[in-house]
Order: structure tokens, then sequence, then C-alpha cells
């Protein structure tokens, strides 16, 4: 067992210099990380490489897929947020109980976006208008966000019996889940905001130059405060999903893997100084993080073994940052 | 020995300017040398190799006769050589003493730790001569401009150091500041040491030195005898040229008044009242710090105006920030290009376009063939050399990067261009370039003012110069009265304390 999961460490080291030699374009490694994982893991197990375990990897990198998206934004514009998951865990616990309470699905579906707009909202009016670090703020809300998901039903799971939310959690359309149709709609609308809107390219610049966006006439408070928005909205919607698939609201939810949505993000080449990055690099840094999850649940490697790797894969992605020139200095 | 220190032959190129061309440079002991020049003559170029903070790319360097061809910051100090430069290195959090004896910090005998009752008293003795008034224990932080200098200043005096460079040192000093380290340097020279002294002011030189050596374009152009020399013989070789030949702008007739400036008050400006001529060029001339980089900033947004009117063909307008002034038709092209013009890692076409992406809209998106065409347009009209336009910024050479800024604001067809320092740091072909855009933008009616602190620019390129001093305006000069360097900076230095 211990010998398997030397072998991927080691696969994952070579990995590490080919990245090295291709920083220039960071979606071609991403893809080539991609491939060799798939192939280490296809060799190692005989699930590995099927459709079911696909659409499993789908599944299961959609609510920290959807989420990074958000986190995306905020990142290039420089900020950080750590408050996601807290947030994610307040939008599924308040459609759990609205729905207990009786609520129609277009009421709780509102009650989410709602959540995100507020949640995201107050972490936006934090960092530009009482001028706090991104980091610290978020820090912060994502502790009181978490100690209100936990107030609201003095820390009790709510189950989800909910025809729709079955539907949206584990249906399918077309034989693909939904989840995954989800996450497609929502990169693709991303792609298209960063890539082609007036608004993306003010977030590039903000992001790139603060000081040079603002004398250019760009409104730098107002960008920062919809990143941040946006953000919360995401996070608001992975919340959705996430009590969709387990079918319950939990306080809990998500603790522990605060982390793992910015570790996918940095692994998809998003500079920590802001300005730089793609939104399709985040999709294959999630999609890394799920292959590689899934690859060692499979392999039976042990949960404490795991959490070795994710943490050397957060190191070698900040390394990767530095790399390409926006590192700690 | 006959001199403590000789420079031969040095040059120095930055990518696109000679900086500095071939030049020597003698100094005898207990000798006090003036370098005098404009703006980006390579006085301050000089003196950082000299200091071991950039290397020559060729010439050689004796100091007490043995030679070097280059060192670094460290080993100049061990060879006795001690620059204060204009960009002051303090630490804000630590105290006088400690900025003092920064490194050299004295320590108890046995356990090590630093002896502060020792320190306190020795930084109590330099400061002392210096004449800073303060306690040792004070935070940098806590004190003027001119304290952090005379602090720089003290810890070069409290090392054994025989040549003493002064960049500007007095550009934030006051007038008892000034005077009280002008004895310092007459006490060095009696003690014979040497001091290389860089100023601006004239009458300083004439005061404080012995011999003046002229830089002109990265040349050494004039040595001269301090007793035997002139002012204007000075300037002569300072300027050395007939102004018109750089300057390719005529006087013309200019329209009505257009922006009218009103008590515009905010921090660093008080009660600033100017107009602005359909047309015409206007020059805001003051000393660094003089608050005209405040005065602008305020007008065009980007800073609080805390009271004032800004009026627009007679009607009064609200701007209170960038944006609001964009709309009025009012841009500023900053004079940091790559911190506050350019985002560096963008395209050529990304940062034209960075003002009026909300121009090129078509509903949700960006409308990306007229993107291309209003980018291809400004490239060609401001003859931008750029191997295509999707080629990042910080590729392209300091002229060309000014004019992407420029057409990113020119993009949005201005009524009021304020330009700050146009012409900093880019060469001689790219400001002749500069000027005649901006002669045409003049010609289209467009009011222009312009901030520089080159003086025979400013005073080639105005109409009216409007002349700053401690925040506030000292005078106004119109061209038709013709201008001279003694009004313009006695207008300068008019209201400082």
């Amino acid at each position: 067992m211990k010998d398997k999961a030397m072998q991927v460490g080691r696969m994952s080291l070579d990995s590490v210099k080919k990245f090295r030699f291709s920083v220039v374009n960071t979606q071609v490694t991403l893809v080539l990380a991609l491939v060799i994982l798939g192939v280490v893991f296809s060799t190692l197990s005989p699930v590995f490489f099927s459709v079911r375990n696909f659409l499993n990897v789908g599944i299961s990198s959609s609510i920290l897929g959807i989420m990074a998206t958000g986190l995306t934004v905020a990142m290039l514009l420089g900020g950080l947020d750590i408050s996601q998951y807290s947030v994610a865990a307040f939008a599924g616990l308040l459609t759990a109980v609205l729905l207990k309470a009786g609520s129609s699905i277009p009421v709780a579906l509102l009650a989410v976006l709602a959540c995100g707009v507020v949640l995201g909202g107050i972490n936006g009016l934090i960092i530009t208008r009482m001028r706090i670090n991104p980091i610290i703020t978020t820090l912060g809300t994502s502790l009181i966000f978490r100690s209100l998901a936990f107030i609201m039903t003095s820390g009790r799971y709510i189950a989800i019996d909910n025809e729709v939310m079955n539907y949206i959690g584990r249906g399918y359309f077309l034989g693909v889940p939904n989840a995954i149709w989800f996450m497609i709609f929502v990169y693709a609308i991303f792609y298209y905001m960063l890539k082609y809107t007036a608004f993306g390219r003010k977030i590039y610049a903000v992001g790139g130059n603060a000081d040079a966006s603002f004398l250019s006439g760009i409104n730098v408070k107002k960008i920062r405060f919809q990143a941040f928005m946006i953000s919360g909205i995401m996070a608001a919607l992975a919340g959705l999903m996430m009590s969709a698939q387990v079918s319950a609201g939990m306080p809990t939810a998500g603790e522990g893997a605060e982390l793992d949505v910015i570790v996918a993000v940095i692994l998809g080449g998003i500079s920590l100084s802001g300005g730089k990055g793609k939104i399709l690099g985040t999709l294959l840094g999630v999609l890394i993080l799920a292959v590689l999850k899934n690859g060692l649940t499979l392999l039976s490697v042990q949960a404490f073994y795991q959490m070795l790797i994710r943490g050397l894969v957060l190191i070698l992605a900040v390394f990767l940052d530095t790399l390409r020139g926006g590192g700690y200095r | 020995m006959e001199h403590i220190l000789q420079m031969h032959d040095i040059v120095k190129n930055y990518p696109g300017v000679t900086a500095l061309d071939h030049v020597d440079l003698e100094l005898k002991p207990g000798e006090v040398l003036a370098l005098v020049g404009e703006n980006g003559a390579g006085k301050s170029t000089l003196m950082k190799i000299l200091g071991g903070a950039e290397t020559a790319d060729s010439g050689l360097i004796v100091i007490k006769e043995n030679s070097y061809t280059q060192y670094s910051p460290k080993s100049a100090i061990d060879y006795g050589v001690g620059v204060i430069y204009q960009e002051l290195n303090y630490l804000n959090d630590l105290t006088i003493a400690e900025n003092i004896f920064l490194g050299r910090l004295p320590r108890k005998r046995l356990i090590r730790t630093v002896d502060y009752k020792e320190l306190n008293r020795c930084s109590k003795v330099l400061q002392q001569k210096v004449g800073i008034h303060k306690e040792p224990t004070t935070e940098v932080r806590a004190l003027s401009v001119g304290e952090k200098q005379l602090v720089e200043i003290a810890r070069i005096f409290s090392q054994d150091i025989s040549i003493l460079i002064f960049d500007e040192p007095t550009s934030a000093l006051t007038d008892t500041e000034t005077e009280n380290l002008f004895k310092l340097i007459r006490e060095c020279k009696a003690e014979g040491k040497s001091v290389i002294y860089i100023s601006h002011r004239l009458e300083e030189v004439f005061e404080i030195s012995d011999r003046v050596q002229v830089l002109r374009d990265g040349k050494s152009v004039a040595v001269l005898q301090t007793a035997s020399t002139d002012k204007k013989e000075i300037v002569h070789h300072m300027v050395g040229r007939e102004i018109k030949d750089l300057y390719p702008i005529s006087s013309r007739p200019t329209g009505d008044i257009y922006l009218e400036v009103r008590n515009l008050t905010a921090e660093k400006a008080r009660n600033v009242t100017f107009d602005l001529h359909k047309g015409e060029i206007v020059g805001l001339f003051g000393l660094m710090g003089s608050g005209r980089t405040s005065i602008v900033k305020a007008l065009f947004g980007a800073i609080k105006a805390t009271s004032g009117e800004i009026l627009i063909e007679g009607k009064p307008v609200q701007i209170t920030s960038p944006e609001s002034a964009l709309r009025n038709g009012i841009v500023y092209i900053p004079s940091e290009r790559k911190t506050e013009g350019l985002v560096l890692s963008h395209t050529v076409k990304e940062n034209i376009t960075l003002a009026s992406l909300d121009r090129i809209k078509k509903g949700l998106f960006l409308n990306r063939r007229k993107e291309s065409e209003l980018v291809n347009l400004w490239v060609d009209k401001l003859n931008i050399r750029t191997p295509s336009i999707d080629k990042e910024v910080k590729e392209l050479s300091g002229g060309n990067q000014q004019k992407v800024v420029l057409s990113k604001y020119l993009t949005l067809n201005p009524r009021v261009i304020i330009m700050n320092e146009p012409t900093r740091g880019i060469d001689v072909g790219a400001k002749v370039e500069i000027y005649k855009i901006i002669e045409q933008l003049c010609d289209q009616g467009i009011c222009v003012l312009i901030i520089s602190s080159e003086l025979p620019e400013v005073m080639a390129l105005s109409d009216r110069i409007v002349v700053i001093s401690n925040g506030e305006v000292s005078g106004i000069c119109e061209r038709a009265d013709g201008y001279t360097q003694e009004t313009l900076l006695e207008y300068a230095i008019a209201r400082m304390e």
C-alpha cells in the first residue's frame, strides 16, 4: 500500500520538472499533469479508467469547482476569500431550513442567491469601506458565518426530502449528472465574462495595477466589491449543490476543507498577486485535485496519507506560482 | 596625494539612453566640488556608481590611489565613500539612534545584547552635530522629511568617511537646517574631508563650493573655479543649446477660457486659482514636494479636494473621482508610467482601451473588432513601435510606453489634458515626438497643462507658467513677458518657510 503511495508521490515530483520547463503555458502543463495522473491511476487501479468513475470525479468536483470560479475572480484582483465554505454551509443549511418550513423551491433558490449576495457583500464592504486586508476580513467572516450557521439550528443537521433537490444533486440529464452540467454552465459563463466583457477586463486590470486602473477611470472599489459578491454567490450556489447531494443542510459542511478551493485555484495558475490567470486553468486545477482524491481513494490510500499528499500539492501549487514570477519575496 | 578621488572615462548605458558618456571627475582632499546639470544630465547616476549602487559599463575609479572598476555599496563605505541619496533609506519603525547605527549597534560586553545606553549616548552626540533636536529614542516616523534627511547625514557622519556625497540635500530642508548643513560641510572641509555637492540651486553652489563641474546629456561639459565664474556661465553650460531646436513648439494664438480652477484646496494645495484657455499650453512649475502633483490630482479627482470650484466654459462641474473627470473631458497622464500609467503584464491593446472599455461595448460583450480598429488607429497616429498590438506592454521602450499611456487617454477625445512629467526618462528623439503630439493637440483647441521639473522644457513649451510654492500659486508668468530661470526659481521658493 505504502509503495503505491510512494510511486504516486514520485510521479508528481517528476512532473514538477516538466512544469518548470513549460511554465510559459500553464494550461498545457496542467493538461499534461492531468494526463499523467490519469495514466498512473489507470495502471494502478482497474476501476479508474471507466465512464462511471469519470462521472464520479465530475460529481465530486462540482462543489469545489463552482466555488473556485468565484474565488478565481477574487484572486484575480489580488484578494483571497477564505469564507467560502462557511457561506456554503450557511446557504445549504438555509435551504434545508426553508424547505422544512414548507417553502417552495423557487423561494429557497432565491434565498440561496440572496444569501450569497448579502454574505459576499458583507465581505466586500469590509474590504472596500473599512479597508481591511481580504485575507483577514474573510478569515474573520468565515468564523462569523459558520457561527451563524450553527446558531440558526442550534448546531443540528436538517434533512432535506425534496424531489427537485434530489434531481439537482443526484439527477441525470442526457446521461450526464446534473452536477456536471451545472459546472459546465458556470464555467462557460465565467469564461465569457472574464474574456469578453468590460467587467472581466476591468477585473484583470485592477488585479494587474490598481493605481493605473483607478487613474483610467475604473471604479476600483466597486469592482472589488462586486468581485467579493460574486465569490459569495458562487459559494452559496456550491452550498446549495452540497446540501442537494447529501440531502441535508449541515452547519459543519466543508469544515477542514476550507483550503482545498484555494489550492485548486492556485494550482490552476491564478497568480497570488493578481492580474494573471485563466478560468480554464482553475477548472484544470479543480479536476487535478478531484482526480488525485478519487485515485488515491480507489487505491485505498488511507486518509492520513491523502492529507499529506494534499499538503504537498499545496506547496507545489504555490511553488509553481513563484516560478511564474508571482512569488513571495 | 594630489587627488583623493579620480573617476576616469565612466560610461553607463540604460536601455535606450546613454546616461554617462565618458565622464571624468577629480576631487582633491579638503575640496567641495559642486556637480550641476539639468535633470537627466547624469549627476545622480555618476554618484550612484561612486557609491557602489550602480556599476559602470566601463571606466575606472581611483580612490586614495587604489583603482577599482566596480564595488558594492558596502565596500564604498570601507573605501571611505559615503553617499546621501535623494531617495532616503530609513526604517520608519526604528528610533533615530537605531537608524543612525543600523548594522553597527554597540553591544554589551558579555551577553552581546544591544547596549541601548551607549547607543543613545553616541546618537545624541552625533545628533547635536547635525542638528536633530529630538530624543534619540524618537521613532523616525515622527520626524519631518528634513529631519529624516539629517538622520541619513548623521549615519554617514558616524562612519569613517573621507568623501561625502550629497545628492540634492536641501530640497527638503528648512533654511536653518540648510545653514546648519553648510556649517557641517565647512567643518568637514577643515578636517580635510572632501565633498561632492549636487544641487539645482546655483546660489548654494556659489556659497559652498570651490569648483563646479557641469554635466549635460551624460557628458562633462565644463569644470570651472567657482571664484572665477558666474551664474550665467554655468547656466549656459547646463543648457548649452538653443532651446528652440529641441522644442518644436512655437507660440500660437489661443482661444477663450475653457477651464477655470477657483480656490482649489486639497492635501498640500491651498487656494489654487488659474485658468486654461482653449489651445493653450500652461506649465505648472514647482520644486519637488511643492504640491504641484496634489493640485492636478485634485483637479482630476484622484485625491479629494476639500474646497474650491472647477468651471468648464463658465459652468461649475463636480469632479469627485477620475471617472467623473474623464466624463467631463479632463484626462491626467501620470508621471509614473510603470506604476500609475500601465498594467505592465497586459498587452498594448488592453492598455490602450483600458479607459474606454465602456465605449466599445456592444450589449453585454466587448466589440472586439471595434477595439482592434481603435487600437490600430492610435498605434498609427502616435507611431507606437510595437511588433503587435498583442505584445505585452512591458516589452516596449520607455518612449513607446509613454505613447501607449497617451493613447489610452486620447481615445477618450479629451478637452483638457494634464500631463505630469510627460518626458521623464525617455530619450531625446521620443521627447521631440511627444512635443509634436502636444502641439497637434493644441491646434485642435485642447487645453494642455504640463507639470515638469525641467525648467527649460517648461519654459519652451508653455504659453503661461503657473509657479507653485508650498501648495500655493506664488506667481504667474506670461510667455510674452519672457521667462527667466531666476524669476521662476524665485517664485518657486517664495513661500518656503
